[in-house]
């Protein structure tokens, strides 16, 4: 009896492990590439009264906000809203704010770029895109405010592939993803959108003084779905490469007609050569902005073949190598930057596209390096090692940017990564020291908030080797690209100076007062610990009120905001700084 | 030896052990409708909790809407019921020959019983090759239309592989089990109720296949 009951039992015991073991083989394993628990806990903690040593700057897509966060604690800082109002500070109500708005109230915000200087990101300004409006803001490193909102540009639409900073911010770059009849909302046919729809590309020239952007030039290419751009650097300074990924110019079931050929092209763009064609007066006014055509003035742009869907393409720290992935290709590709000038001193072209040379493939090309599915954004550290995200295989390639040009590392990650951002990693000199995936997933990695889940960050250990997985933050949706610089390279400012000059801002109380014009009223008041000067309005019905508010505190962060209950005014001023609003009821 | 076997397969009848168990082969027969008998399980990095498909006789079920939509990047068929139509003969042939199998319960005859064993290697045989044939299908009916190219492929229907970035394991289930186990108690029943061996001349050469017999 008891031996037939061991039988039973032996019998169900195998069967169940059966069904099991193969339900659960793989899930077993010991998660390869994530550092222990104490490893992972001093490489990250940084504690209470320490600084990060390093900021990051994410973009929060369609929230249209930059999170700003410290490395490597992965402590979220502060949020700032670009292209949405923020009530706890009075952005997007103060007069001013609201004309920097323009009346939108979203934005798309995808890729941070840095100014830099000399190659090096100088901790100037924050540059940003709204891929929604075609727009690009400049927040001010100093103040961390948003300073200026440029756009909606002309004759863009949909401003993904943007901004890209060139080596010393001479200019920003904005190019066109969804391709547009010229000039904007007027009416072609989609049958001729070959030739009747362009992709064009906006040159926005710095002031390198204030930062002021304004749109220099444009130029005119094809409908291809421009995506992503890196500018050159070092040896490549004077261009910029635009990765591309509708070389069929489809525009009906893109997903499927826009992935029909086995390559798309990256545009090679000679900014400094189009600089110099603009400023000798080539090209027509497009809505206003002088429109070159690289197909009446050669030399400018060059197409170069690159597999199938590439997202992203990126320029070595050295600037000798460019690197796109062929996101439907399993493959990366590596080109010369000399070999292209070869090629295009040669003339050594393959074909003809849309008027514009495609240089010769096996010319330009180095090395395709299979690293995995799904390959998207590369990134780059000080040792010689390529890092290149996998979208498919939710995992990062450590690969030799030299030959073997072998992969030496992957390590998995959860899940789904789009970007990766290495410290100082799009700079001449990247650190090397950390890398962080920007995961479109976060699904169970944290306590469940709902069907809308977080993103996902994840911090990893780039120094050694091996690469390590050693923090997971979650992030408001969602974050496409960020950028990592040195925290003492930021010189910012804790308190607005006083400033007297500034107009309608009033420091004594004597000055603060209420004037009044028929039906304008103005008023000058004051804000300090703990009350306003004047403390009454007292006014009519249907009177347009102004009020201008100067908090006169010189102390850290003693913010002072004012609202009202029914109507729609509501500021806050940081101290030193004064901010007016609108109050009209009829 | 092979007298033997014909009388044990085809003449006389069963004994009351061997219906019992005929009844019980019948019933797993009916039970197996209800259970899966294939299984797919893609695990992944992101999708550490894996992707499952399940095939009964009668049904398809699992993460099906999931792998179409990954696999259509891939240009897959989509994987639905209607990709296997024999899922549909499948419960049928279970019933019939539970049916049968009850009805040699019921009457007893050796030879019927031997006859619905056949139907039922024949149907183990033939679901087997509809299933090797129906994942070849998916495996290399790709459409060239497809945003990804991949080369055609054949899915194991037992074993472990790897597709792109999924960890494939397919096995068969607990209804192929019980299907089996219904078989398995035919021929048990057949084998119960062995008739006696009758020394002949002609069986001196199968010798001690007799002998153990007799022993009983």
């Amino acid at each position: 009896m008891k031996r037939n009951t061991w039988i039973v039992r032996f019998a169900l015991i195998a069967l169940c492990s059966l069904v099991l073991a193969a339900c659960n083989a793989p899930a077993a394993q010991n998660q390869p590439g994530v550092a222990g628990a104490e490893e992972a806990a001093l490489m990250t903690y940084v504690p209470g009264g320490k600084l990060d040593e390093y900021y990051m700057f994410s973009s929060g897509g369609h929230s249209g906000q930059v999170f700003v966060y410290g490395i490597p604690s992965m402590r979220r800082i502060r949020t700032l809203n670009v292209f949405t109002t923020d009530p706890a500070t009075g952005y997007g109500y103060s007069e001013e704010t609201r004309e920097m708005m323009q009346g939108f109230t979203w934005g798309d915000t995808h890729h941070p770029a840095l100014s830099e200087t000399g190659g090096e990101y100088d901790g100037r300004w924050l540059f940003i895109n709204d891929n929604a409006n075609s727009r690009i803001a400049r927040i001010n490193l100093q103040t961390f405010q948003t300073e200026q909102i440029l756009g909606p540009i002309a004759n863009l639409a949909g401003l993904h592939g943007g901004p890209f900073t060139t080596p010393n911010t001479e200019y920003v770059f904005g190019a066109t993803r969804f391709s547009i009849p010229l000039p904007r909302d007027s009416f072609v046919p989609l049958e001729e959108y070959a030739e009747k729809y362009f992709a064009p590309v906006a040159g926005i020239k710095v002031d390198p003084q204030s930062g002021e952007m304004n749109v220099a030039w444009e130029v005119l290419l094809p409908p291809i779905n421009l995506d992503l751009a890196d500018a050159g650097k070092k040896d490549s300074d004077g261009w910029i490469f635009f990765s591309s990924y509708n070389a069929e110019m489809a525009y009906e079931k893109l997903e499927v007609n826009a992935s029909q050929n086995d390559r798309d092209f990256i545009v090679a763009l000679n900014w400094k050569a189009a600089e110099a064609a603009a400023a000798a007066g080539e090209g027509e006014l497009s809505e206003g902005v002088q429109m070159l055509d690289p197909r009446k003035t050669p030399g400018i742009a060059y197409l170069i073949p690159v597999a199938k869907s590439p997202h992203g393409a990126d320029v070595s720290p050295d600037g000798k190598y460019l690197v796109a992935s062929g996101k439907l290709a399993s493959q990366t590709t590596v080109y010369g930057f000399a070999e292209m000038q070869q090629a295009i001193a040669a003339a050594d072209f393959e074909a003809e596209f849309w008027g514009l040379p495609v240089l010769n493939y096996n010319k330009v090309r180095i090395v395709e390096v299979p690293v995995g599915n799904g390959p998207l954004h590369t990134q780059f550290d000080d040792k010689g090692f390529a890092y290149t995200s996998l979208f498919v295989d939710s995992a990062v390639a450590k690969w030799r940017m030299s030959p073997p040009w072998d992969v030496v590392d992957t390590v998995p990650i959860q899940y789904n990564v789009g970007h990766i951002a290495a410290a100082e990693g799009d700079s001449i000199s990247p650190d090397g020291r950390w890398l962080v995936s920007l995961n479109k997933f976060a699904k169970d990695r944290y306590l469940s908030v709902g069907p809308s889940k977080p993103e996902s960050l994840q911090l990893i250990d780039i120094s050694g080797d091996k690469m390590k997985v050693v923090y997971d933050a979650p992030v408001d949706l969602e974050p496409h690209y960020a950028q990592i610089i040195k925290a003492d390279k930021l010189t910012v400012l804790d308190i607005y100076a006083k400033d007297e000059t500034r107009p309608n801002s009033v420091w004594a109380p004597d000055q603060a007062r209420i004037e009044r014009d028929g039906k304008e009223v103005r008023v000058y008041m004051l804000a300090v610990r703990s009350h306003f000067t004047p403390e009454q309005i007292e006014v009519n019905q249907g009177d347009h009120v102004t009020i201008y508010v100067t908090n006169i505190e010189q102390t850290i962060d003693e913010s002072h905001g004012l609202g009202h209950r029914r109507l729609r005014y509501q500021r806050a001023d940081r101290p030193g700084r004064d901010q007016n609003g609108h109050v009209h009821r009829r | 030896m092979m007298d033997y076997l014909e009388r044990l397969l085809f003449h006389g009848k069963l004994n009351r052990t061997a219906r019992i168990i005929l009844v019980l082969a019948g019933l797993a027969f009916f039970i197996a409708i209800a259970l899966p008998l294939w299984q797919m399980t893609m695990i992944s990095n992101q999708f550490p909790e894996g992707l499952r498909v399940r095939i009964y006789p009668y049904k398809l079920e699992g993460d099906l809407q999931e792998i179409n939509i990954l696999n259509h990047y891939v240009g897959m068929a989509t994987l639905d019921a209607e990709f296997f139509p024999e899922l549909q003969l499948l419960p049928l042939i279970f019933a019939g020959g539970g049916l049968l199998t009850l009805l040699t319960a019921g009457l007893g005859y050796r030879w019927l019983a031997s006859e619905v064993l056949l139907g039922g290697g024949l149907a183990s045989a033939l679901s087997t090759t509809i299933l090797i044939y129906r994942l070849y299908s998916y495996g290399h009916n790709l459409d060239p239309m497809a945003p990804i190219d991949i080369d055609p492929f054949m899915p194991p229907p037992l074993g472990v592989n790897q597709l792109a970035n999924f960890h494939v394991t397919t096995f068969f289930h607990i209804g192929t089990a019980v299907f089996a186990l219904g078989l398995i108690g035919i021929i048990a029943a057949l084998w119960v109720s062995r008739p006696l061996a009758e020394q002949r001349p002609g069986d001196q050469a199968s010798g001690s296949v007799p002998r153990v017999l007799m022993s009983r």
